[in-house]
């Protein structure tokens, strides 16, 4: 898909190039069609065909055994689990012997099955020989084969089905089964992150683009929920936890820019970048709503933060420090574009006030100045996205700044005007800042995103983050 | 052809692990001592493996008074409950962090404390549920007035324990046998 967006940007792009005399005429159409005989639409079908087929021919397996399976003996159910899985793994292994032409897509989908049928069979030979155990350990074992698979004959649609199945595993054992109440893990679950951290090899060695960026979702999400879990057991403040949350976003968000330029780790820049961009606004948003300074419904200040809370707080702080200096030692980023100063004065600002908000939160006088400040700060953070958004042609930057600005205005009218107007006054009004807003804003956007021709790549040596 | 010798090493691996499922549990059956255990059948159902009953023990919930043994139990710990091969039943006797010595008509099942004890210990065996044919739950679930539904439990020289048969009034309704 993304080398189809490629082709796209390049058929705009090279007359402008051919104009400008960087690229010769006659070079334009042999770049077209080099590019396009590389990129085709073919490469991910087969495999996507394959890996359907594949999905629809082992639900048939397994509901031919669930509605014949109390007529059968238990060394022929035996049989035919074992057997199964060993024909989908004989079929990936002619294939592989052969090296033949189907091979591209259905060695992949074969050995897919095979991982398939083996949770199944996992879950029936539990059946058949009534184990009573931990359900998600089934889940585990079933995750730790596709894992092995994943080492040893390496496939990037097995890798994804072992971080999803890793995935529904931790669901299920810090949630419990589905029925049941939520309750978060009492503590941080590390053996996903364990799980998890095993995977990453095989995806850099091999380069796999969407088992990266399932393995950074996962890992999002292992991360948000261990701090809410960490927030949850020492009865935290969530305005200690959004601190820590939003630091350590600020943290991995560096991070992606150093990956970028470290070869084999590159594939993780722009997953992470994104979802750190996101948790980092998101982190930033909370802090700007009253409640969570003692200023709404909340009228307390918000607690002392307990003091294992003010160590994480100044380490993510520091952590943030050493990115930064890590990713300004990589990128050498130039000074001569505003965002960067503009950056570098947020980054200092955003974690000044947090330490100063992290010893005077129990000042009740000091909060109306820290919720404004943080306010103010996040519309500086709008700003500096929407600005490098355009400067770098990233849309993805552009729109999250819109839509950020957004949550933003209708989160302080709601802070703000719920009490001081009457509840009709303050509906219409809502209403038509809503309308209003909305319509002027997409106007706005629009606008930007059609002055933005073409992405500026930064500079050699210079970052964009 | 090294990723051929790489895809049976796979398939060897995986197919390790469904065999020790299989063998762990055989093992239990063929070699366990048996003992009949005094159920009490609950909720029958879970949408994700198929139809089961889920028996609840006699032994599955003992008094700490009343039985011998270690008292200094948490919840997650190990333990070993010491029957008696009763003229009915299999009658708990003593309770152990260690498997106890073994005395004659006796047998030791391992279980693991479920919940933080107070005056009684909570204890799953592992012997928990019984998958049955689709539709025939509700006849253990819900037997007939006056009629009994027991276990026959294998129990192996670890103390690990399968279930060889669910008996109904004393006589075989299921029964496993080896393959």
């Amino acid at each position: 898909m993304w080398e189809k967006v490629f082709l796209k940007r390049l058929r705009r792009e090279l007359p402008l190039w051919v104009e400008k005399g960087w690229v010769a005429p006659e070079n334009h159409n042999l770049i077209l069609d080099d590019i396009a005989a590389r990129t085709s639409g073919t490469r991910y079908t087969p495999v996507a065909f394959a890996v359907l087929g594949v999905l629809l021919f082992g639900v048939g397996i397994i509901s031919f055994f669930a509605a014949n399976w109390a007529l059968i003996p238990k060394l022929v159910k035996l049989a035919l689990l074992f057997g199964s899985m060993w024909a989908a793994f004989a079929g990936a292994g002619w294939l592989l012997v052969g090296q033949r032409q189907i091979n591209r897509g259905m060695t992949p989908a074969l050995q897919l099955l095979g991982v398939i049928l083996y949770g199944a069979n996992i879950m029936l030979i539990a059946q058949i020989y009534h184990i009573q155990s931990h359900f998600p350990n089934g889940v585990l074992l079933w995750t730790l084969g596709a894992l092995a698979v994943t080492y040893l004959v390496p496939s990037q649609i097995v890798a994804v089905a072992g971080l999803a199945l890793g995935a529904l595993w931790a669901r299920l054992d810090i949630f419990g089964d589905l029925p049941t109440p939520i309750a978060f893990a009492e503590t941080v679950y590390w053996p996903f992150f364990i799980v998890l951290a095993l995977f990453v090899p095989p995806i850099i060695r091999h380069s796999w683009r969407i088992a990266a960026w399932l393995a950074v979702l996962a890992f999002a999400a292992w991360c948000a929920i261990s701090l809410v879990s960490l927030g949850i057991e020492s009865d935290t403040d969530a305005v200690h936890i959004l601190q820590v949350g939003l630091l350590f976003s600020l943290a991995v968000f560096l991070l992606s820019a150093v990956l970028e330029r470290l070869d084999r780790w590159e594939l993780f820049a722009d997953p992470l970048n994104r979802l750190a961009a996101i948790f980092s606004m998101l982190s930033f948003f909370g802090l700007t709503i009253s409640d969570v300074h003692g200023r709404g419904f909340v009228v307390n200040a918000p607690n002392a933060a307990p003091l294992e809370w003010v160590i994480g707080t100044l380490l993510a702080a520091l952590l943030v420090a050493a990115m930064f200096a890590w990713r300004n030692y990589i990128t050498r980023p130039s000074a001569r574009e505003p965002y960067i100063i503009w950056s570098r004065v947020l980054l200092v600002a955003t974690i000044l006030l947090m330490l100063v908000n992290l010893f005077a939160s129990a000042i009740i006088s000091a909060t109306l100045w820290i919720y404004l400040a943080f306010n103010i700060l996040y519309l500086g953070a709008v700003v500096w996205l929407i600005y490098t958004g355009y400067r770098t042609g990233d849309r993805f930057r552009v729109n999250g700044g819109f839509l950020f600005f957004a949550i933003g205005l209708v989160s302080l009218y709601f802070d703000n005007f719920w009490a001081l107007l009457d509840r009709s006054f303050f509906f219409m009004g809502a209403g038509v800042l809503l309308i209003g807003g909305g319509f002027l804003l997409e106007q706005q956007r629009r606008r930007l995103m059609s002055s933005m021709v073409a992405p500026t790549d930064p500079q050699p040596g210079e970052g964009s983050t | 052809m090294m990723r051929l010798f790489r895809l049976l090493a796979a398939v060897a691996l995986l197919s390790l692990v469904l065999v020790a499922m299989v063998g762990l549990k055989q093992f239990t059956l063929a070699t366990g001592a048996t003992v009949v255990l005094e159920t009490v059948p609950i909720d029958p159902r879970s949408l994700f493996r198929g139809d089961f009953v889920r028996l609840n023990y006699t032994i599955s919930d003992l008094p700490l008074a009343d039985i011998a043994g270690d008292s200094d139990f948490a919840k997650g710990d190990t333990v070993f409950v010491r029957l008696r091969r009763g003229p009915l039943y299999g009658q708990p006797i003593s309770l152990h962090k260690e498997y106890p010595p073994v005395l004659e008509d006796h047998v030791v099942i391992k279980g693991r404390i479920t919940r933080n004890p107070r005056s009684r210990v909570r204890i799953r065996y592992g012997i928990e549920s019984f998958f049955i044919p689709e539709g025939e739950g509700l006849a253990l679930e819900r037997p007939p007035p006056g009629s009994k539904v027991t276990v026959l439990v294998a129990i192996d020289r670890y103390g690990k324990s399968a279930i060889k048969a669910v008996l109904v009034d004393g006589e075989p309704r299921y029964s496993e046998t080896l393959f």
